[in-house]
């Protein structure tokens, strides 16, 4: 009976001594981890829209504000603001699974025309000279200026893994972008 | 009664055992999750072996210094809860400070918790040793984890990708690729193939020292033989 | 619907645990040289990742959720352990017969990467209750199906006339590689 006890209390003891430093490491490290998170954000947009020209990150978007937690393939939604801090593009952070690995894309919408606005693949790893050609830069600007309600991806013969990804990612924007009525009127 | 002291095992002996003797990877055959899983590029082998190593060296000191308070009842629990802490804060110092890492470890990181190496090392080692002999032997595993881990990954990415790097620096650059490499297959056919040649390396020199061995006891016998023979014929010249 | 369907042909065949996320490696290699244990320690699995899935889902959101989630691969694994504990105490007493069978499995299922993981990445991809019911299901079922499977490959195996120096745990790695290759081929079926 007395070694239970002495059992339950090592038990405890143990336990409130984890529990005290894992929250004191906790503490500690959130505020880079937050300031990580951030700047990649600042970095994902300044991929697409150059920081030297005044554009830049809505910092009071909420966190989950376009309910884009309830899509899967999509990561994040940014608003970006131009020098006047009105909203210029919103960007959709996007992944999807390809043929080799997980392909990341950054997906720029005009809000006010409903138009592609800008494409750049950040992550892939797709098979060079077949679904890689995906991502050169004919095969994007095709996409620009697409409108978003009906984005035609041209196929690539022998990359149907990589057509497949990269469609179910637009499709996935287009049904995100019509459900939380993303669209602006000027 | 007098107390019979142990053996105290050399530190450089230590170092060397974890790091080729008793190599994680390639002899033991432990923690094979992260070895398959993170081996796509030397980066993230080298990234996820010090990662152990760190993990190691606080798991085995702790649990080395309080290897005389704890019953010996309940030790399992409480040295899994002090993994898990280790392991948890390491999780969010690389969120913090390197994130590329972070990120590229994935579920690999926290995993590391049920990794055999960890809570093999400290049941056998950690449990019953000083907290000095405690650190080496987490180094010297730690650093052969990492050695595995960086064979398999420099393997897989040289030959898989044509090129190595290292914090972007390439190392190699070859236009040459077999891109199945560096998927799932490959993880498991490069580690099959590694630890086969290693293992029939040792069975060669296993066989050749046995071989070695014998032609020496047979030389042995024959000295003796002949000594005795020469004995006897002394002792008849004699008579 | 669908989707859950999606959910499930994933987890059980393109993202197979074992093959393509190297999880439970170790008893893999190390249990599917029999085919008896195989099937002890795939039946043992699927309960156990099941079963801790669900428990640990319904701590993180009902507990830890949101002022304690650094605590959460602590209280995961205290988890597990407990319940692998308990598990076995319950067979042990109300099927004999069972406890024989896989007995001898559930303690080594505590350290099996496997049982955490699919904990992990549940909460992770920010799963429903019911769809961590069938990722978990059905993950759980990939791994006791592979397994199976390949004891009895390596029972074949057992037969070849294979070096001596990759006799063992080298030829079932290379099994194991042909086994995943012939997996790959489901990626993009989806």
């Amino acid at each position: 009976m007395l070694k239970t006890l002495y059992f339950a209390f090592f038990l405890g003891m143990t336990g409130v001594f984890v529990t005290v430093v894992a929250y004191l490491g906790f503490t500690l490290t959130d505020p880079y981890i937050q300031e990580n998170r951030i700047t990649a954000i600042n970095n994902n947009i300044a991929i697409l829209y150059n920081p030297d020209d005044g554009y830049h990150r809505n910092e009071f978007q909420a966190d989950n504000a376009y309910q884009e937690k309830n899509y899967k393939l999509i990561n994040a939604v940014y608003e970006v603001l131009d020098e006047d801090e009105e909203i210029f593009a919103v960007i959709y952070n996007v992944s999807a699974q390809g043929r080799n690995g997980i392909i990341s894309a950054l997906i720029a919408v005009n809000p006010y025309t409903d138009t592609v606005e800008a494409v750049t693949y950040y992550d892939h790893s797709e098979t060079p000279n077949i679904g890689e050609k995906y991502t050169r830069d004919d095969a994007i600007i095709s996409l620009i200026g697409q409108s978003i309600s009906d984005v035609e991806v041209d196929a690539i013969a022998n990359a149907t893994v990589t057509w497949t990804a990269i469609s179910s990612m637009f499709d996935e924007v287009e049904i995100h972008y019509v459900q939380e009525e993303v669209h602006l009127n000027d | 009664m007098t107390k019979v002291k142990k053996k105290r095992i050399k530190p450089k002996d230590n170092i060397l055992n974890g790091l080729f003797k008793q190599n994680p990877t390639f002899v033991l055959i432990l923690g094979m999750c992260p070895t398959l899983g993170v081996t796509t590029s030397l980066d993230n082998a080298i990234g996820m072996g010090l990662s152990v190593l760190f993990v190691l060296i606080l798991t085995n000191s702790l649990i080395s210094l309080i290897r005389n308070i704890v019953p010996s009842e309940i030790r399992i629990p409480v040295y899994i809860v002090l993994i898990a802490l280790v392991v948890t804060l390491l999780e969010w110092l690389l969120n913090a400070f390197i994130p590329t890492l972070y990120a590229n470890l994935g579920i690999y990181l926290p995993l590391i918790v049920v990794n055999c190496i960890i809570l093999g090392r400290a049941e056998a080692f950690a449990s019953d040793n000083t907290i000095v002999d405690s650190v080496f032997d987490a180094v010297g595993m730690g650093l052969g984890f990492t050695l595995g881990l960086s064979t398999l990954a420099f393997v897989r990415e040289l030959l898989g990708t044509g090129s190595v790097q290292l914090l972007r620096f390439t190392l190699f650059d070859t236009s040459v690729a077999a891109s199945f490499l560096v998927s799932p297959t490959g993880a498991f056919l490069t580690l099959g193939l590694i630890i086969g040649i290693i293992q029939t390396i040792k069975i060669d020199r296993d066989n050749k020292k046995a071989a070695a061995m014998e032609i020496k006891i047979k030389a042995a016998l024959a000295k003796k033989a002949a000594k005795e023979a020469l004995k006897l014929k002394e002792a008849t010249t004699h008579e | 619907m669908s989707d859950l369907l999606t959910l499930a042909f994933t987890a059980f065949l393109v993202q197979n645990i074992i093959l393509t996320q190297f999880l439970g490696i170790c008893s893999f290699l190390g249990v599917s040289t029999k085919r008896s244990s195989a099937i002890g320690m795939g039946l043992a699995v699927f309960v156990v990742i099941t079963l801790s899935s669900l428990l640990t889902w319904t701590i993180y959101y009902k507990i830890l959720y949101p002022n304690l989630i650094f605590m959460r691969t602590i209280v995961f694994i205290l988890v597990v352990a407990a319940m692998v504990q308990i598990l076995e105490m319950a067979i042990k007493k109300f099927s004999p017969t069972l406890y024989r069978a896989l007995g001898v499995y559930l303690p080594l299922i505590t350290t099996n990467c496997a049982v955490l993981g699919v904990a992990l990445l549940s909460i992770q991809n920010e799963y429903t209750f019911t769809e961590t019911l069938i990722f978990s299901a059905f993950t759980s079922l990939g791994y006791t199906v592979i397994i199976i499977t390949f004891s009895y490959i390596r029972e074949q195996m057992h037969k070849a006339p294979i070096p001596a120096g990759f006799k063992g745990i080298p030829s079932g790695l290379i099994a194991a590689a042909i086994m995943s290759l012939i997996f790959q081929g489901f990626t993009g079926l989806f």
